[in-house]
């Protein structure tokens, strides 16, 4: 009897060990919460990141995370619960998806646009086609005309005079 | 001093391509002008009351609309915000007062769900609330912050709004004014 009492006792023992175990490793610690808060926003000040602003909604929002790990779900996962329950802004980008990719190709249709914008200016600037002969007279780059080169020659006459 | 003959260019018209940049940056900057100004704006004051759809902690949806023809009081609130732990237990109140006659919602604004249920078991809040999901009708109703209280009249026509804790007299007043409104 006493055998069955103490081998009893043991397997609750051991049970109870093992259930505090699995309870530890499922706790998530502090970095594996900040890992998370670190990419979301403060859902009142703006661009405030979560894991360093100190509002009370901040707090109980890590505390969510925390819970959320805990229960298995995937840093995505939770994220998505956030824009959604808070809107997108607590991501501090827009989604990838609908209107969201708008933002996000918007800069690259306008660098392209802008790219493309001085590409052609250039090819007009220069184009063979689109240049006119000029009579003016040039001095290095810059065309002058009969009137102004006359007037220059008479001041360095004058000067060289002096 | 060399004088040669040199080209000059001369403007030409421009591809298409330069117009669809042109309108494209055009849409781009009144898009950025409009949330510009509508940042600027202060909340909805006057005029329709925005219609929403607010699932309760009970798990219930009810629909702002659904009320048309009684006056309706819609609370913004947050555990959070110790200014609104001041004014819930006049809220409910009144709610409890006026039943029948006026619709109370509370609306919980940027909040978490476990402590939100503390602050109604706290203050033994019986008229539905719910969570803003998405900040979706704070947007709608551009509040600047929580306490805010809109007091729409019978029509669903917004009759005013109160920023910060009501206090009772005040309530009171609007609760008469509701009523007495056609």
């Amino acid at each position: 009897m006493k055998r069955m009492i103490l081998f009893t006792g043991i397997i609750i023992l051991a049970l109870m060990w093992r259930g505090e175990y699995v309870a530890i490793a499922q706790t998530p610690t502090a970095d594996e919460v900040n890992a998370v808060a670190e990419e979301l926003y403060c859902p009142l000040c703006p661009g405030l990141r979560l894991d360093v602003c100190e509002l009370k909604v901040c707090e109980d929002m890590r505390q969510e995370i925390a819970e959320r790990l805990a229960a298995g779900q995937t840093p995505e996962e939770i994220k998505a619960y956030f824009a959604e329950q808070y809107g997108p802004k607590v991501l501090g980008a827009p989604e990838k998806k609908g209107w969201g990719w708008l933002v996000w190709l918007l800069p690259v249709f306008l660098a392209v646009g802008a790219i493309l914008a001085v590409l052609w200016w250039w090819r007009q600037r220069f184009r063979g086609d689109n240049l006119l002969l000029t009579a003016a007279p040039v001095v290095g780059d810059i065309a002058v005309d009969e009137e102004d080169l006359a007037r220059v020659e008479q001041e360095l006459r004058r000067l060289e005079e002096e | 001093m060399s004088v040669q003959e040199q080209r000059v260019s001369v403007t030409s018209s421009r591809p298409l391509w330069f117009y669809g940049v042109m309108a494209l940056s055009l849409v781009v900057l009144a898009l950025l002008t409009m949330a510009l100004i509508r940042s600027q704006q202060g909340q909805v004051s006057s005029g329709p009351a925005p219609d929403f759809v607010l699932e309760t902690f009970e798990g219930e949806t009810l629909r702002l609309s659904d009320f048309r023809g009684t006056p309706v009081v819609i609370n913004f609130w947050a555990s959070w915000c110790l200014e609104c732990y001041r004014e819930a237990p006049l809220l409910e109140q009144t709610w409890r007062r006026y039943k029948g006659q006026v619709m109370f919602i509370g609306v919980d604004y940027v909040d978490t769900l476990e402590p939100a249920l503390e602050y109604i078991d706290r203050f033994d809040i019986t008229y539905p609330n719910g969570m803003d999901k998405g900040n979706r009708i704070s947007d709608a109703y551009r509040i600047q912050g929580v306490p805010e209280t809109f007091f729409i009249d019978r029509n669903g026509m917004i009759l005013g709004v109160k920023i910060g804790p009501l206090e009772h007299d005040e309530l009171e007043q609007w609760m008469q004014r509701l009523l007495q409104q056609e």
